[in-house]
């Protein structure tokens, strides 16, 4: 169930996936990607993907089989950050990108927070998100080993939360 | 819907644009050696040869496009677009259904250009018969009783694909089951077909009618459970 709801179209209206894996089609280009977002989502803010896409110094008739791992990495955030979405499900965003991809990863993320919207970011690398976590959640084998708010975390332990990451998963 | 459509047929409206140049060009020689008496030479054999391979790219890819959702990373963009499971399919069969009317079409047409132009040139020894409206019945009948037959053969690869990724996802011989269920489904229809449901004495006796309308109802039916099962196990069932 999301919102709900039972998971059907109505529920992935609200919600925008960020996969780990490259999951558009190798034969599309930049704009035809963005075609496609902007026919199927209603809340799909074209013009901010068009100017998120000339920030991070991607053009429009690139071809997917022509992008780095960094650039389609980019691409993947623009799409899924430019949608109005009460939920975003961000899996691994920063996989595989360099420093500076990163930074405008997580700027596009930031600038996406709105009151009314949830953003899930299934992450690895703690350091680059520590500071705009509000909650964290710590999976170990498909069970919750840790889960709290940022800073209740931070004051109980003593520690960051990477810190703490390295902590839980110290035997695994 | 038609945004899925008009999505798929972007993706191939070079391969199409492609297989009807090598077919005209193909007709084009084939017909021009047989008016010269010349045999076909290496660039025919080539052609035809292109033509087969294109032809049979087409229908392997339009068995694939369900297991291209299924089983491969695009079905992450495919299944999280928000349309049900019937509008997916719905989309995916229509654009098929629209391609083989497209090919029937160009075929057609193409093959009656030859024969009026072969009447044209040789008045004494060809001529077009009459075509009466019975004689066109037939003609689409035909050609709708073998579109609904690959339709079927189509329908039945994509339950399969379906069971092997919702109710045998978990078996470890998963798709292996998924084989037997399409070879079981095919034996099935085989026997439904044969026995009990359409009658294959075609009516050639009746005026403008090949296939009864009670059969081709059946027909229907047969197509319309085929989707409606396959979708509905794409609706509900998948998991990624």
């Amino acid at each position: 169930m999301v919102a709900e709801r039972k998971i059907g179209p109505a529920t992935k209206q609200l919600v925008s996936y960020l996969p780990t894996i490259n999951h558009l089609p190798k034969w599309m280009t930049v704009d035809k990607c963005l075609q496609l977002y902007k026919n199927f989502y209603q809340d799909f803010d074209a013009q901010l993907a068009e100017e998120r896409v000339d920030l991070v110094g991607l053009k429009g008739n690139q071809k997917i089989t022509s992008l780095s791992t960094g650039m389609l990495g980019r691409l993947k955030i623009v799409l899924a950050m430019s949608r109005k979405a009460k939920l975003y499900l961000l899996d691994e965003p920063f996989n595989g990108l360099d420093p500076n991809s990163r930074e405008k990863v997580l700027k596009m993320i930031l600038e996406s927070i709105r009151e009314d919207c949830t953003i899930l970011i299934s992450t690895h690398i703690i350091h680059e998100v520590e500071s705009i976590l509000d909650e964290v959640l710590f999976l170990n084998n498909g069970q919750i080993a840790l889960k709290g708010n940022v800073d209740d975390l931070r004051f109980q332990k003593k520690m960051s939360i990477e810190e703490i990451y390295k902590e839980v998963y110290e035997n695994v | 819907m038609f945004n899925f459509i008009k999505f798929e047929w972007q993706r191939r409206w070079k391969f199409f644009l492609s297989g009807i140049v090598v077919f005209i060009l193909t007709n084009i020689d084939l017909y021009s050696r047989m008016l010269a008496k010349k045999p076909p030479n290496f660039i025919s054999v080539l052609l035809i040869s292109i033509l087969f391979a294109l032809c049979a790219s087409l229908v392997l890819d339009q068995m694939g496009r369900v297991y291209r959702t299924l089983f491969t990373d695009e079905g992450y963009l495919e299944l999280t677009l928000p349309l049900s499971g019937y509008k997916l399919l719905g989309a995916k069969f229509l654009a098929v259904v629209l391609e083989c009317i497209a090919v029937v079409l160009i075929v057609g047409m193409v093959l009656y250009v030859d024969l009026l132009f072969t009447a044209n040139t040789y008045p004494e020894i060809f001529h077009l018969p009459p075509l009466s409206w019975d004689d066109v019945l037939i003609l689409v009948q035909i050609i709708m009783f073998i579109l609904c037959g690959y339709f079927t053969l189509l329908l039945m690869v994509y339950l399969s694909f379906v069971l092997a990724k919702s109710i045998f996802a978990s078996f470890k011989y998963g798709k292996l089951i998924a084989v037997l269920c399409f070879l079981l489904i095919g034996k099935i229809l085989g026997v439904i077909t044969d026995l009990v449901l359409i009658n294959s004495n075609f009516s050639f006796g009746a005026p403008g009618v090949l296939v009864p309308i009670g059969d081709w109802a059946k027909i229907f039916v047969i197509i319309g459970l085929l989707f409606i099962s396959t979708a509905y196990l794409l609706d509900r069932k998948v998991n990624l």
